[in-house]
Order: C-alpha cells, then structure tokens, then sequence
C-alpha cells in the first residue's frame, strides 16, 4: 500500500466532503473525524529457531455509539497506524450503512504471514489478545479476518480470548471456521450481499437480470459468488471473470459469449484464485488479456478484485451498454472514473454498500454465538438478503431525496445514523 | 426675507462668540459677508438694498417717518451699520457652515497676532469657536504630564463644555460623560456630525457605552465590542429645517388639548414630509449617502429629552430604516423623508402627552437624528443580523429562584431587533435570564415552541422595504447561523440541529437560541459588559444590542457585539419601586419575600381572591375549572378598573389540583398575579410564576408574585381577604354556588376611601401591598 497519499488524512478529507453535504454540526464532525481510541503495543514472540522477534500489533476504535466496534486484523507488511485508522474510520460508515448494531474498528501487525510457520502465526495471533484483551470483546469490539488473517487464525484468537477471561466467549471474535463458532453462508455472504444490491438497484432501473449480461473481474470468493450469484440467483448471464495467473504473473479474462459457468470455473480454480487455462480452453472459454472485462458489452460490471481497477483509464473502454456498477472490492473506482460514471448516468452501488454482506454474516455469527443457536444456511443468507435489500433502499432513498449520487449517500445515510446514535446515547 | 421671528441658536451663537471681539467683528462681518456674496448666497447688491429696506422699516419702528430728514447721517449710518450686521450673521447661520465662520475668526486673530494659544488663556469656553476648543483642548493635552496637571481644570472644563454643545447637557450625563470622553472621541463625533446643535440621547448614550467599554472591558470584551458606523444631525436642524419651510407656526402644539393635538399631527406629517433641506445640508447628505454605499441605514431620533437619565420615550418617537437600494437621487428622497418624518415625531401626540404627564412639556425639545448602518448579514435578497434584542443589566423577570438578578436579562430575537424592543401582540421573543442562560420560562416543549418567535422582520433588499415575514419563508437549510438559532423539535424533546438535509428545513424547528446561549461565549460576555456599564453609570441600564457569528460553520465561532443604544434602565422608575420608608403595619395588607420583582402597581380598587379552603372544597374537577372561567368574565367585567388576582397555587396550571386553571385570555386586564403557597398545596410546590403564559405577563407587563403563608415573614391580613364583602355576585349574579371559592373584594369597602399600592422592591426584596388614602382628584 502506498504511503505517498495518507490514507488516513483521505478517510478524513472524504469524510469532510460528506459533512459538509450533510451541514454537519462542526463540533460533532470535529468528534468523529478522530478515532475514539488507539492502540499500539508490542508482541514477543517465540520463534521456531528459539529467538524471540518482536512484532508491533495495531487496534484503532474509530467509534463505538452504535454498539461494539466491528473491523478485521491484518497481517501485512506496510500496515501503519494510518492505515489502520483509516479503515477503522470507514467500518463505521460500513457497519451503519449496513444498520447492523455495530461500530467501527481495525487492527493489524506489519508482517508478511508468508514468512512465518503455522507455530508462528499461532504465537503471533495468541500475543496479539493477549496484549489487547482487556479491551476487545463481543460487547467492547470485535475482529474479524482481514488481508492475510484466516479463519483458523481467528479460532486461535477466540481460544486465547475465552482461556485469558475463563470463559468461552465465541462472540469475541467473528469469521471464525463453521463448527468452530462460525456462521454459515459466510462463504458467500460477500459475493451474494454484492448480488442482493444488483438486483434491487437492476429493479429500480428497471433491468430484466433474465435478459442481461455481466462481466466480474477476479476470481476469488466475492467474485466467484458474486458470478454465481448473478447466474443461479437473477438467472442472468455472466460472460467474462478475471483472474490473477500466479504461474505466469499476470491477469487474464476468461470468456464465454454465451455465459460461463462459474461452478465449473471454480472447480478448476486453485487455492490462490488461478484458474487451469488449458482446462477452460478445452471447455470453450477464451483467454483474453487483462483488461478485456471491462469493454464487454454487458448490462453490468463488478469489478471485485482489488482497488483502482477502473481508472481514467480503463474507464474510456466502458461499453455504452453498461448501466450498472457493483463495486464488489473495496475502492475500484478512482474518483475520475466516478465522474466518468456520473457525466454517463451510469448507476453506481458503492463498495461500503456493495460489499457489506461480509460483515453482516460477521453480525450474524456473534448473533448466533450470543444466543449460542446456529441458522441454517438458508436463514442466514435468507437475513442476510433482507439487511441488504435494506440498506439498498435507505441509500436510494437519500440519493434521489437530496438528489446526490450513490456513494455519497450511503456516506451520508451512515454519518446520519451515527450521529442520531451520538443524540439519543447523549454524547451530544 | 424678513429676520426670523423663530429663536435661532445658530444665529445667536454666531452674535454672542463676536460679542467677544468688539473690534474685531467688523472685520469678522465684513470677511462673513465676502463670503456670502462669493458663494453666490446673495449678490452684494441684493444684499445692500435689503439692508435699506429694513433700516427704514427699523426707523419706523422706533418712531421715525422721515428716513432722511428726521435722523442725522451718522446715526443712519450707524443703524445700516448695525442692521447690516444682523444681515450678515442671518444669512451666515443659515447658509453657510459653522465651521467657515470660525476659521474667519481663527484667520482674523490670526493676522492680529492674537494666536490661538495665547488667546486661549483668556477665552470664554462657552462662547469660544468650537475649532478653537479642540485646538486649545488637544493642546493641553499634548503638554508635558506637570504642566498638563496645572490645565487640568481648563481641559475638563473645555470638555464639559463640547459635551454640553455637542453631546447633551443632561447634568446626570454630563457628569459621567466627562469622565470617560476623550478630546479625541469628541474631535471623531464633530467629523461625523452635520449641523449645529447637540447630537441627542440615543447618540449620546451610544457612544457613551461604547467608550465605557472600550475603556474598563478586558480584552475579551474589546476585540468582540463593536460599534456601527454612525452619523449625527445636530438637534437645531429641527428649527433650521421647520424655519425655512414655515413649519414654526407648529411650535406651540404642546400647549394645545389633547384633541386638538391628535387631529393635526396628520396634517404636520403631511407637511414636515413635503419640506426642504438647505441646499449646504443637502450636499452633506449626498456625500453622506454616497460614503456608506448601498448598505442599508437605520435613522432614528435622538430627541434630548429622549433616553436620558430618568425618563424613555421608548417607542413615542420613530425610526426608519432605510434598505437604501435605490439610485443616488431615491436614496436621498427616502432619506430626506425619514429625517422629516422623524422631526414631525416631535409633535406626535403620544409624545406630547406622555411629556405633559411627566412635567417635561415645557422643556424645548429638539430632534437630533441618529443615522446608523444597519448590523446585519446579507442572505440571499433580505438583509438582517444573526441576533439582535433589548439587554438590561438587572433581570427583573425572575420565573426561577435560583435566577440571579444582576446577572442581566435579554430579550433576543433573530433579524432586526424591531421585535424585541417593541412588543408585539402576536409573537415572542426568547427571554434569557443571563445567570441561567439555558433555563426557559416554559416547562415543557410545547410551550417553548409556543412562545418561541414566529416572525422575523428584516430588510428586503430586492424590494427595497423593511419587511416582517414568517420564519419558515426566509429560512433555508443554508441560512449560516441556523444551528444556533435554531432546535429541532422531536416531539417531546428539542435537539440541536445535527445535520440539515434538503434545501428547506421543514416545520419542525424552533427558535430558542440555546446553542447560542450554550455554545458560544455570548451570555457571560454581554453579561459582563452589562455589569460594566451599570457600575460605570452607577445604575442599572437597558441596551439594544446586535450580535453577528463570525464564521458560523467553524467548530467554535465567535460572537460580535454591537452596541446599538445605551441608558438607564428606566421603565421602571426607581423612586415609584421603593418601599416608603415608615409603613403602618396597620396598612398592609399582605407581605412577602420570595422573589419580588421590581416594580409598582398604583391604585387598586379590586382584589380577585380565590381562597384556597374554598376552592380545594369545590367537589369535582369540573367545578375548579368554572372558578377559572368565572375569573375570565370578571376579567373582561373590569377591564377598566385596576385589580390584582391573589389565589390558591400555580395561575394557569392545567391540573385544577395545583391551582387555577385558566388561560392568559382570562387574566390580561389583571396588574399582577399572586400564588398563595402553603401546606394546603400539599407538598408545597415552588412557585410557578404563571409558568402557562409567563412570557404573556412579561410582555403585557403583568407582575407574578408569590405568598409563602406559612413563612414567618409573610403578613397576609387574613381580615381583608375573608370579612371584606364578596361582590362577586353584583357583577356575576348567577355565580352563587362559588361564593366561597371566588370573592371579589373591593378595597374601599375594607377601609372607606383608600386604595391598595403594590410595591415590589427588588432592594429590599419584599413586595408589599398596603393601603392608601384615595388621592385622586
């Protein structure tokens, strides 16, 4: 991650934009502009060849009004306190947006988890709770995996939580493995949660999914359910994915004109998101270059790979057939390809609202770990449906009401809701 | 053109200060007279042949028929000489400046090598040219500090001097002003005045605060202290105003009756508005007009009786604002027209009697004109300020105990403080008790909404008027000062206006100022600055007062005041609200302690008095409430008699347990409500103050007051309000099933020829009502 823009002083500049829009009371912006609490602390740890190696571990606590703070862990080399406040700040807009009763947060280690063993990392994730313990919990804030963190990183966690406060406590940390306190559908959730929003903003723009196509970039969970999804769910038709070739390093398309079947892409996928070439050409599917998806002819785009896909430049090849973007990642769209998409009337549904099906199935878990009663499958994709069909709505709703696009309504929509929580709490 | 019958200071002034050179004033005439003829004023000639008409017609006076044979050309000679002279000092008052003619006298001492600087030892400071004052004063002033002390008497005395010409000679202000003035502060007001004469009260006061301020505030104060950009027209424009258009034959107005003086002040409107301005005034009007841009002005009166210590015209004499949107020549007309307006003012009835009821008829009255840019921001088409109100240095209204009184009060509303100073039937300030700045006088939500302001007045600059609209039509969601302005109404809570979506607001907000009063430093700062003037004044006073946000989107703004108008605080006046020093104890009536207000009511002859045992013996709920409706027809049955109201508990309340249950439209004739509190209550609940319509009594000038009876202190004369006969039934007659619960006593019937007197005496924190012989004639 580049350090050159400060991601951190961006969350904020954006953050102003909004207020600003809002006619935010100054003091009450001046209050959420800055994390509520901060944390930096040191983690020895053991290693395999009978050092100890210091780590340093992150928790930022942007706000908490609408209930506990809710953000993943992520073990990444240029992880900074920036970074993390950054993202914190946005899980707050997210968990909002989302109405779920959560609050933002986010912690890290600057490591690259290639480089350690499992003993490692389990040692790692151990010390990480117990530095911060006492002041993470399913009613204080919870973590979640993020970049480089997995499930069974977040079980260890939630076992050192449970052992360090005496009790098993599962709700302590969410995205932990089914069977291990985890939630089903939280396979899915994301790519699904993007499917959900498509096809309530496909009904306001009065779009027959059965008749429409759809290019995804990436292939990794969001994108493959999200291509499922848009197949199995809307009955539409998805032509293209792309992926990131780890033996050639470097991105492809894959094509089918008359739709590809994600559920046999994904059977011939590796653990690293590479599709087998040699077996989908021999299926039929076309091989194209990196940036083929974007000037499919298609209904709908969803970019769901990583940030800054669609820039000033990859925005020129949009086809004009294109009406909808689902922003299954987080931040693909660099703000000149966002006017781009407002000078073309081409409808957006921004990341934070597009992609917040992950951490809905998060709520969810610590629901059903709380209740210590777990959903079937269907119930919880069957919830997850109604908060993002929700969300949707409320963020629609705003837009066309003070007649300003998508993203900044959903922005505007979650600052409203925190603020509302600041009022009635009496912070305010 | 004969000489003026009027009396004219202008010409007298310009006759006394060359009765000082007796020599010398011929030369001074002549110079004078160059003037005139080179200033096109009069041709030498017309001049000359008027001069002779005159010292003919002067002889005929005197008893001579034949100019030339019955007089000897030396004494005719002298008489042109002399009539010559008066000419010369007529034409010259009237056309030409003050400030011209003494720079003649100046250049002619000049030349006789009397300087200014020996002169001065020997010059008469009240007769001397004003120039010549300055220049003496600030030259004292420059002196080394121990040959200063030495003229120290002189400078003060040349100060008082240029007060009482230019400023007031009110003694009580002379006094004050002296102290704070600076020589350099009058030299700033001369710049800024136009014409002879004194600049008036409202000016004075003003400027007076203003200098108090700026002199004894601390820093907080004087870098948030503004003062609008003023200008004066002297007082004896009036008569220069009223001689040249033939208006003079008005000046005995206040000497005629009552109905007299209503039936023509529309005829002398009429006519003040058609006359002229000299053509020398005039160009300082446009170059007045031309310096302030298309910024709107305020002009407003500043008689000399007006504002000064002891009486207030509030509201007898006018004021106009002008949007000033105009082209140059529209400007000037609006302006001119407002001036004439605000003379014709003089002899506006309300203030003609007002003077005749307070002895100051005989008193020559003259209008000086205050002309101020209107403080204000501009917002879309309408211009107005963020705040403005009326500031009073003692709170009066106390509608709480722990209230404290010389904190200050404020009567504060948004736009043009039109609404606060005058009180207007329909609408409501908020009032702010300045130790308490967040406690209303309402107790509930709906109640605040209900007394909060409804109309704004301002200044619509598209339209070039001034305007009173409806709130909701001039907000937008835009409107830079909203959220402290404004709250937003939940139901049954008010919020702070957190976010504002949509380009109008919406019915749900209500103008209560409390982020105003909560989040910037406004009420301690315009509360200290009020404690400030009321020490340096040595009384309480009442200011008029704007107050702009600086930035108003930043976190935490600042607050500018502007000091508009500053005097005693009067309405009340001191001596009326005094306990006399001996009362009988047989006299009074009732005596209590908690809360007195400030403030007299003269001559009860009634006494509405629900007695509590009666009243909380009534059997149903239903029954109370006929007490209150019973109150009301009483009410309207005595609307020409003075009476007070004493009962049971809360006036107002909803819950006919807790006392009388009616509304302000039962109860507006009343002079004062009084709650009895005691164990019949219950658990006695604090006073109340007519909570339900507090702010109805503050702005109808209805006292509340309170009885604790079982407080030692309290004298309730239990004989009065129980063996008094009950007349109620002689005006109500079918009312007798509430003959214990409702009397109506009349006070001549408890002792023959006496009325009551209420006085509540904030100093000696009782109020008393005490028995009093009939005075009246």
């Amino acid at each position: 991650m580049t350090e050159l823009i400060n991601a951190f002083q961006m969350a904020q500049r954006q953050f102003d934009h909004v207020a600003e829009q809002l006619n935010l009371d100054p003091q009450i912006a001046e209050v959420l502009r800055w994390p509520s609490r901060e944390f930096k602390f040191s983690i020895p740890v053991r290693m395999d060849d009978g050092s100890i190696r210091l780590f340093f571990g992150y928790r930022v606590q942007h706000c908490d009004v609408r209930g506990p703070g809710k953000g993943g862990i992520r073990f990444h080399p240029s992880e900074t306190m920036d970074t993390v406040r950054a993202l914190a700040m946005w899980m707050t807009w997210k968990t909002a947006v989302a109405d779920i009763p959560l609050g933002g947060g986010k912690g890290g280690v600057p490591v690259d988890p290639a480089t350690l063993t499992t003993g490692e990392k389990e040692r790692l994730c151990r010390g990480w709770i117990q530095q911060i313990w006492r002041n993470i919990g399913p009613r204080q804030d919870v973590p979640a995996p993020d970049v480089g963190t997995t499930p069974q990183m977040m079980g260890w966690m939630m076992d050192e939580y449970s052992k360090l406060v005496g009790k098993y406590t599962p709700g302590a940390v969410t995205g932990k493995p089914v069977g291990g306190g985890g939630s089903l559908g939280r396979t899915e959730a994301t790519g699904y949660g993007v499917i959900y929003t498509v096809r309530e903003a496909m009904q306001h723009l009065k779009l027959d999914p059965t008749k429409s196509l759809a290019a995804v970039q990436g292939f990794g969970n969001v994108a493959q359910h999200a291509a499922i999804g848009f197949t199995e769910l809307l009955g539409g038709k998805v032509i293209c994915v792309s992926y990131w070739d780890r033996a050639d390093r470097a991105s492809y398309t894959v094509s089918r004109a008359e739709g590809i079947d994600p559920r046999f892409l994904k059977s011939i996928t590796d653990q690293y998101g590479t599709i087998d070439k040699d077996q989908a050409q021999k299926a039929g599917y076309v091989i194209e270059d990196a940036d083929a998806w974007i000037a499919k002819d298609v209904d709908v785009l969803i970019p769901a790979a990583l940030e800054g896909q669609v820039n000033a430049e990859t925005v020129k090849k949009v086809s004009d057939r294109v009406r909808l973007i689902a922003e299954g990642a987080n931040g693909p769209t660099t703000p000149e390809a966002d006017e781009f998409f407002k000078a073309n009337n081409i409808f957006v549904i921004p990341d934070f609202l597009c992609n917040a099906g992950g951490v809905t199935v998060s709520y969810f878990e610590g629901v059903q770990n709380d209740m210590n009663y777990y959903w079937t499958r269907e119930e919880a994709l069957q919830r997850l449906d109604t908060k993002m069909t929700q969300a949707f709505k409320s963020v629609l709703e705003m837009s066309e009401g003070e007649k300003v696009f998508m993203r900044d309504a959903a922005y505007m929509v979650a600052i409203k809701r925190v603020v509302t929580a600041m009022e009635l709490r009496g912070w305010i | 053109m004969t000489l003026p019958l009027v009396p004219s200071d202008r010409t007298l002034h310009i006759y006394l200060s060359l009765a000082q050179y007796p020599v010398l004033s011929t030369q001074i005439r002549s110079r004078m007279r160059r003037e005139l003829f080179a200033r096109g004023v009069i041709s030498a000639q017309a001049f000359e042949t008027e001069a002779h008409e005159k010292a003919i017609r002067s002889q005929a006076l005197e008893g001579l028929h034949d100019p030339f044979s019955e007089e000897p050309a030396e004494i005719w000679d002298l008489r042109l000489t002399r009539v010559r002279d008066h000419l010369t000092d007529f034409y010259f008052a009237y056309n030409l400046p003050f400030e011209l003619f003494e720079r003649i006298v100046r250049e002619t001492l000049d030349e006789r090598g009397a300087g200014v600087g020996e002169a001065g030892l020997s010059f008469n400071p009240e007769l001397a040219p004003q120039n010549m004052l300055f220049e003496q004063a600030s030259l004292i002033e420059k002196m080394p500090p121990a040959e200063r002390a030495e003229n120290e008497a002189r400078l003060q005395e040349i100060k008082v001097v240029l007060i009482r010409t230019m400023i007031s000679d009110q003694l009580a202000y002379v006094k004050i002003a002296k102290d704070w003035f600076t020589i350099a502060d009058l030299n700033e007001i001369r710049a800024r005045k136009i014409g002879q004469g004194k600049i008036g009260g409202k000016a004075a006061g003003m400027l007076l605060a203003a200098r108090i301020l700026a002199e004894e505030g601390d820093e907080d104060c004087r870098s948030n202290l503004r003062l609008p950009e003023s200008y004066f027209l002297g007082a004896d424009l009036t008569y220069i105003f009223m001689a040249l258009n033939g208006l003079m034959t008005w000046g005995d107005q206040k000497y005629k009756l009552e109905h007299e003086i209503r039936a023509d002040y529309p005829r002398i409107q009429e006519e003040f508005i058609k006359g002229e301005f000299p053509e020398d005034i005039l160009d300082r009007f446009r170059k007045l007009l031309d310096k302030v841009g298309n910024t709107p002005l305020i002009v407003r009166s500043s008689s000399l009786l007006e504002d000064n210590f002891g009486t207030s015209f509030a509201g007898k004499y006018e004021s106009y604002f002008l949007p000033n949107q105009g082209d140059s020549e529209e400007n000037l007309r609006q302006f001119t027209t407002a001036i004439a307006r605000i003379y014709a003012s003089v002899f506006n009835p309300d203030a003609l009697l007002y003077r005749r009821a307070r002895g100051l008829q005989d008193y020559d009255e003259r209008m000086a004109v205050l002309i101020q840019v209107v403080q204000g921001e501009r917002f879309g088409r309408y211009f107005l300020p963020h705040a403005a109100g009326v500031a009073f240095s003692r709170n009066l209204y106390r509608w709480s105990p722990q209230i404290r009184r010389e904190d200050g009060f404020v009567r504060i509303v948004w736009g043009l403080g039109t609404r606060a100073v005058d009180r207007v039937g329909n609408d409501y300030p908020r009032l702010v008790a300045l130790s308490h700045p967040l406690l209303h006088p309402e107790s509930s939500v709906n109640l605040t909404r209900r007394y909060s302001q409804q109309f704004v007045d301002l200044i619509d600059l598209e339209e070039n008027v001034f305007k009173t609209l409806p709130v909701e039509q001039v907000l937008t969601s835009h409107y830079p000062a909203l959220r402290y302005l404004f709250q937003v109404d939940h139901g049954d809570y008010l919020a702070p206006v957190r976010i504002m979506l949509g380009e109008h607001p919406g019915h749900d907000l209500v103008l209560t100022f409390d982020e105003l009063l909560r989040r910037t430093p406004f009420p301690k700062r315009l509360s200290r600055m009020l404690q400030i003037l009321e020490k340096s004044y040595g009384s309480p006073v009442d200011t008029e007062f704007t107050l702009r946000l600086v930035d108003p989107h930043s976190a935490h703004p600042e607050v500018e005041i502007t000091i508009l108008q500053c005097r005693p605080q009067s309405h009340i006046q001191e001596s009326q609200a005094r306990l006399p020093q001996e009362l009988d104890p047989r006299d009074i009536i009732f005596s209590t302690g908690s809360m007195a207000p400030q403030g007299r009511v003269s001559e009860v002859d009634y006494v509405v008095f629900v007695p509590p045992e009666g009243y909380f013996s009534l059997p149903t709920s239903s029954a109370r409430a006929a007490v209150g409706r019973l109150i009301g027809q009483i009410n309207a049955l005595l609307k020409n008699e003075t009476f007070i109201c004493v009962g049971p508990g809360r006036w107002g309340t909803s819950t006919p347990d807790l006392g009388v249950r009616l509304g302000y439209g039962d109860i507006y004739n009343t002079r004062a409500l009084v709650e009895l509190t005691g164990s019949f209550m219950g658990q006695a609940p604090e006073p109340s103050f007519g909570t339900h319509f507090f702010q109805d009594l503050v702005e109808s000038n209805i006292y509340p007051l309170a009885i604790e009876l079982e407080d030692p202190d309290t004298i309730f004369d239990r004989a009065f309000f129980y063996n008094t006969p009950n007349h109620l039934l002689e005006f109500i007659p079918d009312a007798a099933p509430f003959e214990t619960s409702l009397r109506l006593l009349r006070v001549a019937d408890f002792r023959f020829g006496s009325h009551l007197e209420l006085v509540m005496d904030d100093q000696a924190g009782r109020a008393v009502a005490f028995l009093a012989p009939e005075a009246r004639a």
